[in-house]
């Protein structure tokens, strides 16, 4: 059974790294929940990405949606772009942005090093946690569990949802004698003695 | 920490973890398929900027 947000991404790619895959495809292949009907991509902001991108939606009869051109000024300016097609029984759904909110330019620019150099087009845990800190509540979920994916402990601190992990972390890193950030230390100090569990040392 | 954990997600949601790489494409798509009885519903939802509903497009009749 093909997947039409994977074979996208091939053929977007194809011959050179121009897309990422984003948000909804992205939490599915980070194993987190499969929730989205749509199809996600950061595109690089190149004359030939943009062409490249065109030309394949082109070819499935795809039309816009409601949002911004496909155009290098407006993906500058932080617009999202959005089209749809059918492809048999399915309404494909794709979602274009070069610039993903929350997601400063140095970062950005290593996620396409690191694409380019992995192989592996799929937006990162910890970057992804950022781009979904949206104002839709069922984010979060999302975001609470991707926390507990990152492999940097100062990130799962700043996008852990949960008070049970935070409070564990810290008495985690009092065990090893390391220090608490002072973020982290405030959440701690606050939620001692008012949540209904107790924390112990491992 | 001992004691129980929070869970963002679903039971269901957490297992993917368990599919093989296989697996998870044909879920996901398979998830896809089924997902599609709703575009009657979702035609004109947008979730990209202080829109929330697609301007040109209907809102369904409230059942």
């Amino acid at each position: 059974m093909r997947n039409p947000y994977l074979d996208l991404t091939a053929e977007f790619n194809r011959g050179a790294l121009r897309v990422l895959l984003s948000s909804g495809p992205a939490v599915v292949l980070h194993r987190l929940a499969v929730a989205s009907k749509d199809g996600d991509w950061i595109v690089r902001e190149q004359a030939d990405a943009v062409a490249q991108v065109l030309s394949v939606l082109a070819a499935h009869g795809a039309v816009y949606r409601f949002g911004a051109p496909f155009d290098l000024r407006w993906l500058a300016g932080g617009w999202s772009s959005h089209f749809e097609f059918r492809q048999d029984d399915l309404r494909v759904r794709t979602d274009f942005v070069s610039r993903p909110p929350r997601l400063p330019a140095g970062t950005l620019a290593r996620m396409w090093s690191d694409a380019a150099s992995t192989g592996n087009a799929v937006v990162a845990v910890t970057p992804l946690a950022a781009i979904k800190l949206t104002n839709r509540e069922r984010d979060y979920a999302v975001v609470g569990e991707l926390a507990r994916l990152m492999p940097d402990p100062a990130d799962r601190l700043r996008f852990s949802r949960s008070a049970r992990d935070l409070l564990g972390m810290a008495v985690q890193r009092r065990v090893a004698g390391l220090p608490l950030g002072e973020a982290h230390a405030a959440i701690t100090t606050a939620a001692v003695g008012r949540l209904p569990f107790q924390v112990e040392a491992p | 920490m001992n004691g129980p954990r929070d869970e963002f997600l679903s039971e269901e949601d957490l297992d993917l973890r368990n599919l093989t790489e296989a697996e998870l494409i044909a879920w996901w798509t398979t998830w896809l398929h089924l997902a599609q009885a709703s575009n009657d519903l979702d035609a004109g939802a947008y979730s990209h900027g202080v829109f929330t509903w697609d301007p040109s497009v209907p809102r369904p009749a409230a059942s």
